[in-house]
């Protein structure tokens, strides 16, 4: 039943080649959304530690699985060919965004995993504009 | 007195017990992508749940019969057996699901791997089916469910536009850049989330196994009339939670921590920890619940001896099905497939194979042979019959909109 799981899983939910610039920059999009999510993810989880009432064990996995699940988006989309010049900006646009927002995460994972709440804490501002300029290029580029 | 107290405990069960990891997920995955535009899904989901468990109540009440035992008496064993395997792999399926739910929820309170957790919950699951009586799993398990109530306390203390809240939910709009048939896909999951199968394998084995007559009838009713819609409410508030806190920032539900956000944000860490005890006992009882389920089909289909009220000698084969079905639920959570994903296609799968037990519960329970006066009233068959046509309406698009949204993206 594992082995069907994976089919159904790849039929309906692998990243599949681009069909061109317009199908590129939407994969662009949905990956800096994707990446969005787990970054907002992180701000909110930050904001129960910066109200002085968090609970370590659950922050420290909400803040892995997060930067998991973006790591993850960022590499499915690598491994996507873009189709021409015009991609090849756009791909560096998303890496560059998502790789900014994969060394936040990195920090706060680092930080909870030390028991370091105040320098969690810190890292507030850092995710908020992260997640903005996330959004921004989604915003810009939506097709 | 001690009546009273036996239906009031069975409304608390019923409410505690409604919510499993499939009703987690997918009302928080929709509440933060579609706020409240679906809504309607979870009342219509309900009304079908209430309908549905009533009718099955009601037969095992009367006839003194479980649902499977009767399907291939009065449909034949051909027809019986594609329903038993559909049914069984739906079941298996969203056993699967809710322990690996458990251990996600024993992940969020340790930082342990849930994947080092599932061996020990599926033990758990086994030990408490072998040892435990009937009654004490069904009470302690619904009882402590009720910790998913922090979840209604979180929307309520954050303080919402109640009018606009019910605005939005009653006036359905698509959010900008969504499709429909993504729309209909979630849908079909909340759907499916709100009418489980094993949920009324469950509910009519069990009144079975606490021995229900035709002066139990009463109990059925109050259980599913007022304990199965306060129950929805918890599913209602965990699409708003996800909806005021979620939405807002566009983050997409992909793991159970997410759902605690809002919780531990109104509430802080008491409130994550009743939330966390919430989690671990509605998904608990929910494979307590599916194991057994597998083991009620399995048992009623051929005729075995099944049930907990018997000496686990006198049902070996009931027992060996649930030991088999818990062992091949935890290898498939084992082999790494992701347990959101595997609960949201348990869900689907749940919404196809619906009607293989609802339309026989629905012929059933107009069967004056079996029913005796107390068969449906007019109003309850016209309601079942619109519902026949929802259910298999739900049923024949699933699949094919699960292919053509790549399940939901």
């Amino acid at each position: 039943m594992a082995v069907a799981f994976a089919a159904i899983g790849c039929a309906v939910g692998c990243v599949g080649s681009s069909q061109g610039e317009a199908d590129y920059q939407h994969k662009a999009v949905a990956t800096t959304e994707h990446v969005r999510s787990s970054v907002r993810t992180v701000e909110l989880a930050v904001q129960t530690a910066a109200e002085g009432d968090d609970y370590g064990p659950y922050l420290s996995r909400v803040i892995s699985q997060a930067e998991d699940d973006a790591s993850s988006a960022a590499n499915a989309f690598d491994t996507i060919q873009p189709p021409g010049e015009t991609s090849d900006e756009v791909r560096d646009q998303v890496d560059e965004l998502t790789q900014q927002a994969l060394d936040v995460l990195s920090k706060a994972r680092i930080a909870i995993r030390r028991g370091d709440v105040g320098g969690l804490v810190q890292l507030s501002s850092d995710l908020t504009a992260a997640g903005d300029q996330l959004e921004q290029f989604g915003e810009s580029e939506h097709v | 007195m001690k009546k009273l107290f036996a239906v009031t405990l069975g409304i608390l069960t019923a409410i505690g017990g409604f919510v499993d990891i499939g009703d987690i997920v997918a009302n928080a995955a929709v509440g933060a992508r579609y706020r409240w535009a679906l809504a309607w899904v979870v009342v219509v989901g309900i009304i079908g749940i209430v309908l549905f468990a009533e009718m099955a109540g009601r037969v095992a009440a009367v006839s003194g019969r479980a649902v499977f035992d009767l399907i291939r008496e009065r449909l034949g064993p051909r027809f019986a057996l594609a329903n038993l395997i559909g049914s069984f792999f739906v079941n298996l399926l969203t056993l699967t699901a809710e322990i690996a739910g458990v251990a996600l929820a024993l992940e969020l309170a340790t930082d342990v791997n849930y994947l080092l957790w599932l061996p020990v919950c599926a033990l758990a699951v086994w030990l408490v089916i072998w040892r435990v009586k009937f009654e004490t799993l069904e009470d302690v398990f619904g009882l402590l469910g009720l910790a998913m109530m922090v979840i209604a306390v979180t929307v309520w203390r954050a303080g919402p536009d109640w009018g606009s809240i019910f605005h939005e939910a009653s006036h359905p709009t698509l959010p900008p850049g969504e499709g429909l048939p993504t729309y209909f896909y979630y849908a079909i999951a909340l759907f499916g989330a709100a009418m489980t199968p094993y949920e009324v394998f469950f509910f009519s084995s069990g009144a079975i196994e606490e021995h229900w007559t035709r002066s139990d009838l009463f109990v059925n009713r109050a259980n599913v009339y007022i304990g199965f819609p306060l129950g929805g409410l918890l599913s209602l508030a965990l699409m708003s939670a996800a909806a005021l806190f979620l939405n807002p920032v566009g983050i997409t539900v992909e793991h159970l921590g997410q759902v605690a956000l809002p919780t531990t944000l109104v509430l802080g860490r008491t409130g994550l920890a009743v939330l966390l005890v919430g989690f671990f006992a509605a998904t608990f009882g929910a494979a307590l619940e599916t194991a057994l389920s597998s083991g009620y089909t399995v048992a009623q289909y051929f005729g075995w001896q099944w049930g907990k009220f018997v000496r686990p000698l006198q049902a070996a084969r009931f027992h060996t099905v649930v030991l088999a079905a818990v062992i091949v639920g935890a290898i498939i959570g084992l082999s790494s497939v992701d347990p959101i994903k595997v609960t949201e296609y348990s869900l689907i799968f749940s919404a196809v194979a619906l009607p293989l037990t609802y339309f026989p519960i629905l012929v059933v329970a107009n069967d004056v042979g079996y029913m005796g006066d107390k068969v449906n009233s007019r109003l309850t068959n016209a309601l079942g019959t619109v519902y026949l046509v929802i259910v298999v309406v739900a049923a024949a698009a699933a699949i094919p909109l699960m292919f053509a949204t790549k399940a939901g993206a």
